[in-house]
């Protein structure tokens, strides 16, 4: 940044006619970013204005005391945090010790898994359900029953953001020496892994902790699919008598998932500033 | 200060990686309490015979003793090893004082034990004002020293020392080579030190090996090492020679007009012709002579000695000799050459031309006499 506006500054004392073009260059960009902020920024402005008003009544949270009056929408609420709390700890404790082997073991295997991690985007969900329902109906016909069926999917669901998140913490980090290093003075490798490889990994913890969360909070196909009752099917399913409820209720949860995604920009930054700053 | 410094013997390790041999039957063993210096090009297989040491790698073949106990298929934990990396390898998220308790904090050493252990090994390594800084805050000597400093902290039986100098400026480097040779002549731990610079090795090893495409090719002490080396390679790799023709004869060869005995009678070439003599520019000895068949071409002055470049039957020369003599031979004055030792090496003579040839790492390029 500093940069940019040192090389800028000679510009200024440049031939005017440089000048001029300049100055027509930057009220381009101006239009242009004035533009696309406008494109990105007016539905959502215009879904709060519906969602938070009455003809006539200016403000007002009525329509979305109403559509929620005689709910159980803290159920819903609950069970979709109980998910994303359950699918991003299981993601977790699975994908971590995973990859750590992979890149102090096997090393050669990564290209294949960071390949594998991207499936999930190219399978469809209904093609996982439709699949999964198939399998289970025939091993294990309860199971698709409990709420808590959906965590698998939602691992699966989340795995390529997890991965790649987790993965690049552990890139950045010479693990392979940090690893030998903590053997050598007598570290079990879970004694390594607690005092060494996580404190050294908190900001990927954090990332991925967040997206994952951010991905399940917003997740609806593969619960209504399932016939589960999760907050976004319960906000699709007012949606359909209520409609500014139900425009109140998303621009809440886009509210919420961009808190988390400052959460994650602040921490990782945080992190960058405190490595580029010592020494 | 150390419990007890443990002999070290491998024995016939080899070590594959996919399919190309990097350690070729290696035998290497270390008196208690001794630092040798493994020396060798870079590749050579210096950090994998360290890490078969350490237990970091598994040789394909072969046994790895540490105190008389076989610790081939021991893990890293079990062995009593200290290891410096040649990376920098501190917890960043510890500070100095917290990464050299570490290993005691792993045995389960009391706080205050593990807080006094610490600051006594900082202060050994001179660092005991800086015992709550994190690695970040230190430059790279400093942080070498606490790795060291942690390494020690265990009391290991052996310590394992990974080029780790290499990163560091030549004279932060020079400072640290003396400091880890008096750190270990006061703890008397046995220490590996891998390294690929040969002034390194000889300065700071009680004993040297020097290593080359996976097998120990001569381990002595430096001065067997520097005045009777058992090929031409280690003589070239651990110091500056001149390579100049020779002719084999009855009882020797023949050098600048003297018989010499040959001093690598099992490795010297058989054939009489085609042969040069290794010859250390110490070793040569300058005479002003009119009728000399050697010009000198310059002088360059290195401290105590300086080094004389001779233009000799179209080739240079470098001769070593007190700088206070030096000043006797002034460029295009005329000398004669002969030399000052009673046995030399021989080798093959070098057929590529001088300046295709690759120079040895660490010595000037010096030219031979066809
Ligand atoms: N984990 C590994 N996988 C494949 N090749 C390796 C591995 N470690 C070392 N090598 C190869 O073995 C050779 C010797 O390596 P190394 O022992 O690190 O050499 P040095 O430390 O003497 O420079 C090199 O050619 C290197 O490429
Ligand atoms: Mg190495």
């Amino acid at each position: 940044m500093a940069l940019l506006e040192r090389t800028a500054a000679p510009a200024v004392q440049a031939p005017a006619k440089a000048a001029e073009r300049a100055s027509a260059g930057d009220i381009l960009r101006t239009v242009i970013i004035a533009a696309a902020l406008l494109m990105f920024f007016l539905p959502l402005v215009a879904t709060a204005i519906f969602g938070f008003s009455l003809p006539g009544q200016g403000f007002t949270l009525d329509p979305l005391r109403e559509a929620l009056a005689g709910t159980t929408i803290g159920a819903q609420l609950l069970n979709t945090l109980n998910l994303a709390m359950l699918s991003t700890a299981g993601s977790l404790v699975l994908l971590v010790p995973t990859l750590l082997f992979l890149h102090l073991k096997a090393p050669g295997l990564l290209r294949f898994t960071e390949w594998l991690s991207v499936v999930p985007y190219v399978v469809p969900g209904i093609a996982l359900v439709a699949g999964a329902n198939l399998f289970f109906r025939a091993v294990a016909p309860g199971f698709m029953v409990s709420l808590y069926s959906l965590v698998p999917f939602y691992m699966v669901l989340t795995l390529p953001l997890v991965y790649r998140s987790l993965d690049a913490g552990i890139r950045a980090l010479d693990l392979r020496t940090l690893w030998a290093a903590s053997e050598s003075l007598g570290a079990k490798p879970w004694q390594s892994i607690v005092h060494v490889v996580l404190p050294n990994l908190r900001g990927a913890l954090l990332g991925a902790s967040l997206l994952s969360c951010a991905m399940v909070l917003g997740e609806y196909a593969i619960a209504a699919l399932l016939l589960h009752s999760t907050f976004p099917v319960f906000m699709v399913q007012v949606g359909m008598n209520e409609p500014r409820a139900a425009a109140a209720l998303s621009f809440l949860t886009i509210l919420a998932t961009w808190l988390l995604l400052a959460v994650l920009a602040r921490s990782g930054s945080g992190k960058t500033t405190a490595k580029g700053g010592s020494r | 200060m150390t419990r007890d410094s443990a002999e070290v013997v491998l024995s016939s390790i080899s070590k594959s990686y996919a399919g190309k041999k990097v350690l070729d039957n290696l035998d290497l063993s270390m008196k208690p309490g001794e630092l040798l210096a493994l020396l060798g090009p870079s590749g050579c297989g210096k950090t994998t015979t360290l890490r078969v040491l350490a237990g970091m790698e598994t040789p394909d073949a072969g046994s790895v003793h540490i105190g008389g106990a076989d610790m081939t298929h021991a893990p890293v934990r079990g062995r009593g090893i200290g290891i410096v990396f040649q990376s920098y390898s501190l917890f960043p998220h510890m500070s100095a004082a917290q990464n050299v308790a570490y290993g005691l904090r792993l045995a389960g050493a009391s706080k205050s034990r593990r807080g006094a252990r610490a600051a006594e090994l900082l202060e050994m390594v001179g660092l005991a004002e800086h015992a709550q800084k994190h690695p970040g805050q230190l430059s790279g000597g400093q942080q070498q020293r606490v790795a060291l400093a942690r390494a020690l902290a265990i009391e290991p039986r052996v310590l394992l020392l990974d080029e780790p100098l290499s990163a560091l400026d030549a004279q932060v480097r020079v400072h640290l080579r003396e400091e880890i040779k008096r750190i270990q002549l006061q703890s008397g731990t046995t220490t590996l030190l891998v390294t690929h610079d040969q002034e390194e090795a000889l300065t700071i090893g009680d004993r040297v090996g020097v290593m080359l495409g996976g097998q120990i090719e001569q381990l002595g002490t430096p001065e067997q090492l520097y005045c009777t080396p058992r090929t031409a390679f280690i003589s070239e790799f651990v110091g500056a020679v001149n390579r100049i023709s020779a002719t084999a004869t009855t009882g020797g060869v023949q050098v600048l007009g003297k018989l010499l005995k040959i001093s690598n009678p099992q490795t010297a070439p058989a054939s009489a012709t085609g042969l040069e003599a290794l010859v250390r520019p110490e070793d040569l000895v300058l005479r002003a002579d009119a009728a000399g068949a050697g010009i000198v071409e310059s002088a360059v002055l290195r401290g105590a000695h300086s080094s004389i470049m001779l233009d000799y039957q179209g080739r240079t020369l470098r001769v070593d000799l007190p700088t206070h003599e030096a000043a006797a031979f002034a460029p295009a004055c005329r000398v004669s050459v002969s030399v000052r030792t009673g046995a030399v090496l021989i080798d093959s003579a070098k057929t590529a031309a001088p300046a295709a040839a690759p120079a040895p790492l660490h010595h000037p390029a010096l030219g031979r006499i066809a």
